[in-house]
């Protein structure tokens, strides 16, 4: 990390020239040259630096590579999204403002009080239902799926803020319980969770939330009976949601051929593989090509925009950055001290990685498509700051490893 | 700007974005990897240093989660043994201490268990000890719910 640390501004600055040379063309695209999108991109690119700067003063422990993808991700997004429409590119800048924000409050919160609540299972697994429970009584119906809360002009999705919840709960346990009866506590938890979500009709969060506990699971007990049972279950499921839920059933024959009804059931994964199709390898151009006709362009199907204007291989990148992400947070729970934080990375690592490719997956008709928000790039408050803080996690994670490493060497000295 | 002149600007300025993209993947990777090989350089500074020893788990009680009957350590200058994560063995139990025993090699090479002011105490071949100890090879030492084993090569100079 030493060795690299100065030439870390390098990247940053290549990120700055992206996304400034990305606002610069949608300013220029009308006449009147747009001097909001000038000012907007040039503000971000001042986060940025001040987050980087930040960071480097009170959180140099951090790891920069995971910050700087992120940082390539939000900018792809901002700039698709003000392409899109300007008014969203701006409520998803403040969204990311408040992520930054939470983001270091959960760093804080990982590396000096995480370890003191890690005993409470129970509390933590009531806490989480409760929560995930709530949109059931007083939420409202968006897309099919009851799974958001209203606040006024706000609306928040329970499941993206829970997720870390898991995460944390699932650790707790698993940090000293080895054996199947032990763990029977917290497959009755993850089975209501799930249970909880399929009322809600929220499948995609659903499958992440298996996914989660499957792995998290096999990290903590090393027992590869559990990944097959899984996967068993998983399929068995599959099969029964596809013989007796009837729009798991639709999506499922939309996903093996969507052009049978290309106007109808399959309309979305169509117009989505057309404007992937039509942007080729290198896009057609900022601000050229016609993203306004993929059905929820600026959530679900940002990806699909994002392929038709920057190309293919702006996609494949963006497929790489969450792969360096997965990896580098991957990287952290393995050095991690002990085996709660090394659970909680992992956690967040997995939780990052299967929503991208759950969705990036769907979008290029590879797997079923579930609506699920992609990291950092969909617009929604919510998704941001769940990110944001399960990246936080990550990086608190990070922060962790170094402290301590300095504690037992003031200690023992250099010999420990 | 007209319409056909921003055309040209976009559809040029979109090999810069592939070409900016692939140039922080590029220097993201790259540092990736320097790292790894910084990592790796401590990796073979930590093999280096000296064992003096190996310190062997016998026994193991149900409810330790970092340790098994069977497992291995070398004995360093300074092996650290307690329940803080910050120890060389840790024995993740509440009756054993947070800074529990510490085993220390002196200047002339003999192996000594000292245990650090701990609750439950620690033991050496079933006595409880006061002061720091000499170990010899065979020596059981117990913490807790934990017995280790002491294995001490008897020419001093093999496994240095």
């Amino acid at each position: 990390m030493k060795g690299t640390a100065n030439k870390n501004s390098g990247t940053l600055g290549l990120i700055v020239l992206f996304n400034l040379l990305g606002f610069v063309l949608l300013a220029l695209r009308s006449l009147p040259i747009n001097f909001q999108a000038l000012r907007l991109g040039l503000f971000i690119s001042v986060i940025y630096i001040a987050v980087y700067i930040l960071m480097k003063a009170f959180f140099k422990n951090c790891n920069f590579n995971i910050m700087f993808m992120i940082f390539t991700l939000t900018s792809i997004s901002f700039i698709t999204l003000y392409r899109l429409n300007a008014d969203t590119a701006i409520k998803q800048v403040q969204w990311f403002l408040i992520g930054i924000l939470v983001f270091f409050i959960t760093i804080i919160f990982i590396q000096y009080i995480a370890e003191k609540l890690n005993n409470y299972f129970y509390i933590l697994a009531a806490l989480s239902i409760i929560i995930l429970f709530s949109p059931l009584v007083v939420g409202v119906t968006r897309n099919g799926a009851r799974n958001w809360i209203e606040f006024g002009s706000y609306t928040f999705q329970p499941s993206e803020l829970v997720k870390i919840l898991f995460i944390f709960t699932s650790a707790s346990l698993l940090k000293d319980k080895k054996s199947i009866k032990e763990l029977f506590p917290l497959m009755a938890f993850a089975l209501i969770c799930m249970g909880i979500l399929m009322m809600e009709n929220d499948f995609g969060m659903m499958i992440i939330y298996f996914a989660i506990f499957i792995i998290m699971l096999y990290i903590g007990t090393s027992n590869i009976a559990y990944i097959l049972g899984g996967l068993a279950a998983a399929a068995s499921g599959g099969c029964l949601a596809y013989l007796y839920v009837s729009h798991i059933k639709v999506r499922i024959e939309a996903w093996l051929n969507p052009w049978a009804d290309a106007t109808g059931k399959g309309y979305q994964i169509v117009q989505s593989l057309i404007a992937i199709g039509s942007g080729g390898w290198f896009g057609s151009g900022v601000g050229l090509g016609s993203p306004y006709v993929i059905p929820a362009a600026k959530t679900d199907f940002i990806f699909a925009a994002i392929a038709e204007e920057f190309g293919v291989l702006m996609a494949l990148a963006v497929i790489i950055m969450y792969l360096l992400i997965v990896y580098e947070s991957m990287k952290i729970a393995l050095e991690a001290n002990s085996a709660f934080y090394s659970l909680l990375s992992a956690g967040s690592a997995s939780a990052i990685g299967l929503q991208a490719f759950i969705i990036i997956g769907g979008v290029i008709k590879l797997i079923p498509l579930t609506g699920v928000t992609l990291p950092f790039v969909s617009y929604g408050g919510s998704s941001m700051l769940a990110n944001f803080m399960i990246v936080g996690i990550v990086q608190g994670v990070a922060s962790q490893i170094v402290y301590q490493e300095s504690v037992a060497k003031e200690r023992y000295g250099e010999s420990y | 700007m007209r319409a056909d002149l921003y055309e040209i600007t976009s559809l040029s300025s979109r090999y810069i974005f592939i070409l900016l993209i692939y140039l922080i993947l590029y220097r993201t990777i790259k540092s990736i990897r320097m790292e790894y090989a910084w990592a790796e350089a401590g990796a073979a500074k930590i093999s280096v240093e000296p064992s003096y020893g190996i310190i062997s788990v016998a026994e193991c009680l149900d409810g330790v989660s970092t340790l098994w009957a069977g497992m291995e350590f070398p004995i360093r200058k300074w092996t650290t043994i307690g329940r803080s994560s910050d120890n060389y063995i840790i024995i993740d139990r509440e009756d054993v201490s947070k800074q529990h025993a510490v085993i220390y090699v002196d200047e002339t090479g003999d192996i000594y268990i000292k245990d650090l002011k701990s609750k439950n105490g620690t033991w050496l071949n079933g006595k409880r000890i006061k002061r720091p100890k000499k170990v010899r090879s065979g020596d059981c030492i117990s913490i807790g719910p934990v017995t280790f084993m002491v294995k001490i090569p008897s020419n001093p100079k093999i496994g240095r």
